[in-house]
């Protein structure tokens, strides 16, 4: 009988480090004597030769042996099994992936080798989960402090990342409903509304670009108790040069109707398969420090081919400078 | 790619009734992992995509550190279900037309993309290298042992060729169809084997340089190859030329065909062993698990997993193989060449009583803790030897037309039982020495004869054969290269004549006041007497007296504790430790143990 093989052990270094390698090796040699004192117990006539202080009769020796080596490892009995299933799912893994080609090459083999690669999916996530909770409840020593510390700035940034999502464009985007308001250098709030509506024209006509309609309405918190708004308009014209499959879209940018205090600028426009996207910037002076803006146009808004929906779809600008934020 | 083009091959073969297995010893070559070399691919793509994911909604930063912090985090503790995970909504948010601007789907994106290349990339590698060394390595590329399907038990290695019959095969050798042949001359295996050999030649030929060609129609007496062969064809059709034929075949026609080129051994002995040396490799039908009653009912037994994984149970006989051919004692040329190797794979016994077939249990020993096992130790019955003797004796009775020296084979000549299992968590091995059995003790052969020898004035015998087998219940999960040896060792050694033991043990560990061992049992392993007063006794230089050899005792021994009174022979270079310790890195056996193996070993390769 051999000791644990080296790569069980390192896998308990790393997973029970309260078991210190000594603690290992006299629970390997406790073990390796009670083997060996089993067979002994066969053996007849019993051990003569015996000189020193009364023996112990050999029973007693085989469950001495047995209570010491288990006293090493009780504390730590359900980490050692669940390691042990661990070890063995690995184990069998690497034993197929040893074979150069790969892979099993009977059809026995093959669904052994499905069904562990199947059961493994689910077992070492779930032994990974059980034993982070059960090094969890154990002693706090000095190394589990820096790792709580760890795991704690960790799981902070993945709630901070949770709390954001409303801001973000996560999954399929949708057109933010619900106005931000903003606090900006002097204290006032203020809300900002861009709309963006397609206008009359055809894209498909080169002659007639179609215009787009910016609106921006803003408001004060005193404003949005008695719901009113500041409304400016101005209109801009947008004309797509690309063909529609073009990964990027040249445009024609053409403003009007413009107010002292609104500076807008078109910053990039790109096509995709699915849609095309628009991005403006646009800056209320007037208002102090309120800056950066930004939107998407759905696919809807300018699709790719066909006929051109004349639906008027309306969205929504939302300022966002990301320390002003104020919900 | 090429795992699957060979597991439908498998099954063509199958089909067509093609029930050869061939194991093959490639050249040491760098392989990539598949799904390491994807996570890793799949971890570069997922920040490449990041930075994209940043650039497009530049907003979204905490989102993208949010999901590249849960995708790490799922790769690092499950990499497999994270990867599945990843490809399933992958394929969801691109069915549901997802925008290209969304953070999750330019990650996942990327994460996927990325893994799919890696994996792909390290499949294609393998397998590159592997066509590689098939097609232009040839050379290097040898075969470890064939092994019939419909055969329960397979000679995989003997000193005598024609054992190997499977293997034989393998190479295609033409001794193999002229023993077909003198087995059975009837149609129409005549016919068959005629065409093999004639197939053969004709391979010959091509591969043969210009004098070769001469000299292989000048054998084949004849002025072109064709009428050659047809004349041959003739005299092997014909009963009364037919032994004149095959002889020029086998004598002179073969060797130019560099036969045994790829068998992966190529010893040649003149004069093999009458009994050689015989190891078993048994797959274990049923494990009896751990019973505080020492339960015999139906349900304290399982079918043992590695039944259903012959390519496992294989690849394991493969690097046992490897083990003792690379050990200096078991591995010496005069040594391994003679041993001859059984292996027993009898899928029937799936559907017997396991009560009947159990070869190894979990140890049936009380433990302390909820009487749950705490060591993992898998043990080898009893009934062991029994088993294996009624499964020779089945097969013999199944395949009546096997040749004469497949009969031959005595299960009396087997020397060592290795249980192979694939038990579930249950990853230790364990031996028994030879001439023990549970319960009985020494078990002693009546006639004892062998080889006499002396160790510390007590004579003892290499006894010719033993009265019970060595006995190994092996864990093929957790064994590596050393532990094959390793329980070899034990097996190999006697319960009566000198039982080779573990040298990282002391019974110090659980009695103050104990005795010495038996006397004479161990051949490794002495031990000091306990004083009782501060004084101890040191280590005695004099280890043993071997055959008149005197063997030194280990100063040094690398896993003695300060209070260990057992000590250890000398090892034959202080760097190396023993491999009947628990020392890691390289291993090879003490000198005593060392010379011991080896007499031992030649008595019984030398018994009439």
């Amino acid at each position: 009988m051999l000791p644990f093989n080296p790569s069980f052990r390192r896998l308990l270094n790393k997973f029970l480090p309260q078991l210190r390698n000594e603690d290992l090796d006299r629970h390997e040699s406790l073990i390796a004597l009670r083997q060996q004192l089993l067979i002994e117990r066969d053996l007849a006539p019993p051990p003569i030769g015996i000189a020193g202080p009364a023996p112990m009769a050999i029973n007693d020796q085989i469950v001495r042996a047995t209570q010491l080596a288990d006293a090493i490892l009780r504390p730590f009995r359900r980490e050692f099994r669940l390691l042990l299933r661990l070890y063995d799912h690995q184990r069998r893994q690497e034993l197929f992936e040893g074979r150069f080609a790969q892979a099993p090459t009977s059809f026995p083999s093959f669904v052994e080798f499905v069904k562990h690669v199947a059961v493994g999916l689910v077992l070492e996530p779930s032994i990974y989960i059980r034993l982070l909770i059960l090094r969890a409840s154990r002693a706090v020593t000095k190394s589990d402090t820096a790792e709580r510390v760890a795991f704690t700035a960790t799981a902070a940034l993945l709630v901070l990342g949770v709390l954001t999502f409303n801001n973000q464009t996560v999954g399929v985007p949708k057109p933010e409903i619900n106005p931000v308001v903003e606090i900006d250098s002097t204290g006032q709030a203020v809300k900002h509304i861009i709309e963006i509506q397609k206008m009359a024209g055809s894209q498909t006509d080169p002659d007639h670009p179609r215009p787009l309609e910016i609106k921006i309405a803003t408001q004060s918190v005193e404003d949005a108790v008695a719901g009113n708004y500041t409304t400016r308009s101005i209109t801009a014209h947008i004309e797509i040069i690309a063909p529609p499959n073009a990964s990027s879209a040249p445009v024609r940018w053409s403003k009007s109707d413009q107010y002292d205090d609104l500076e807008y600028s078109l910053m990039w426009v790109q096509e995709t398969s699915e849609s095309t996207q628009i991005v403006i910037k646009a800056r209320v002076t007037s208002l102090g420090s309120v800056t950066a803006q930004d939107t998407v146009l759905s696919s809807d808004y300018y699709p790719k081919s066909g006929t051109r929906k004349t639906k008027v779809k309306t969205v929504y600008i939302i300022t966002s400078p990301l320390n002003m934020i104020v919900k | 790619m090429v795992a699957l083009v060979m597991l439908l091959w498998n099954f063509w073969k199958r089909l067509k009734g093609n029930y050869l297995t061939v194991i093959y010893r490639l050249p040491a070559a760098k392989s990539l992992q598949i799904h390491l070399m994807g996570l890793a691919a799949g971890v570069t793509g997922l920040f490449i995509a990041s930075a994209a994911a940043y650039e497009s909604t530049f907003a979204a930063l905490w989102a993208t550190v949010f999901w590249i912090g849960l995708i790490l985090l799922g790769v690092l503790f499950a990499s497999g279900l994270t990867t599945l995970l990843a490809v399933i909504t992958f394929l969801a948010l691109s069915f549901v037309g997802a925008s290209s601007s969304s953070v999750l789907f330019i990650l996942i994106q990327g994460y996927v993309m990325g893994y799919a290349l890696g994996a792909v990339f390290a499949t294609l590698y393998n397998d590159l290298v592997y066509i590689y060394l098939r097609v232009f390595e040839r050379n290097l590329v040898k075969i470890a042992f064939g092994v019939y399907d419909n055969h329960e038990v397979n000679i995989i290695k003997s000193p005598y060729q024609l054992e190997e019959m499977a293997t034989m095969e393998a190479l295609k050798r033409l001794r193999f169809y002229t023993e077909s042949i003198r087995r059975d001359p009837s149609e129409p295996n005549l016919g068959n084997n005629i065409r093999n050999i004639r197939r053969q030649i004709r391979k010959a030929h091509r591969r043969m340089a210009a004098e070769s060609h001469i000299e292989l129609l000048r054998l084949l007496a004849a002025a072109n190859l064709r009428d050659g062969l047809n004349n041959l064809s003739n005299q092997l059709t014909n009963a009364a030329t037919r032994d004149n034929a095959l002889r020029q075949v086998e004598n002179q026609i073969e060797p130019l065909q560099r036969p045994r080129e790829n068998q992966l051994y190529h010893f040649e002995i003149a004069q093999p062993p009458v009994r050689p040396y015989t190891i078993v490799f048994v797959a274990n039908p049923f494990i009896r698990k751990r019973m505080p009653s020492g339960g015999n009912q139906p349900d304290d037994f399982a079918p043992d997993p590695i039944m259903n994984d012959r390519e496992l149970f294989l690849h394991s006989v493969n690097r046992a193989l490897r083990s003792f051919e690379g050990n200096e004692v078991v591995g010496h040329r005069e040594i391994w060449s003679r041993i001859r190797v059984v292996i027993i794979f009898d899928e029937s016994l799936k559907t017997e009583a396991a009560r009947d077939w159990a070869l190894i249990e979990e140890l049936q020993i009380p433990l302390i803790i909820n009487d749950e096992s705490i060591e993992n130790i898998i043990d080898p019955m009893r009934e062991m030897t029994g088993c294996v003797r009624m499964i020779l004796q089945r097969y013999r009775d199944r395949h009546h037309d096997l040749p004469e020296v497949i009969n031959n084979l005595d299960f009396n000549d087997i020397d060592i039982i290795f249980g192979m299992s694939a038990w579930p968590n249950y990853i230790r091995s364990y031996a028994h020495f030879s001439d023990y059995r549970e319960g009985v003790g020494q078990i002693r052969n009546l006639s004892q004869n062998g080889r006499e020898f002396h160790l510390n004035n007590n004579a003892m015998v290499h006894e010719n054969r033993v009265s019970e087998p060595g006995r190994v219940a092996l864990s093929v999960v957790g064994a590596n290269q050393r532990t094959f040896i390793h329980e070899f060792a034990h097996a190999m050694s006697s319960m009566i004549n000198g039982a080779i033991a573990d040298e990282y043990t002391d019974r110090i560990l659980v009695a103050i006041g104990h005795g010495a061992p038996p006397n004479s049992l161990y051949i490794n392993q002495n031990e000091r007497i306990l004083r009782g007063r501060p004084q101890f006794d040191g280590i005695p230089k004099r280890f043993a007296d071997y055959n008149g050899a005197i063997f030194h005792s280990d100063l040094a021994h690398p896993s003695a504790e300060e209070h260990w009174l057992s000590y250890f022979p000398d090892r034959p270079d202080p760097d190396v430790g023993c491999t009947m310790d628990r020392y890691r890195g390289y291993y090879r056996f003490d000198n005593l143990i060392h010379n011991f193996m080896y007499d031992r070993l030649v008595a019984k390769l030398n018994r009439p």
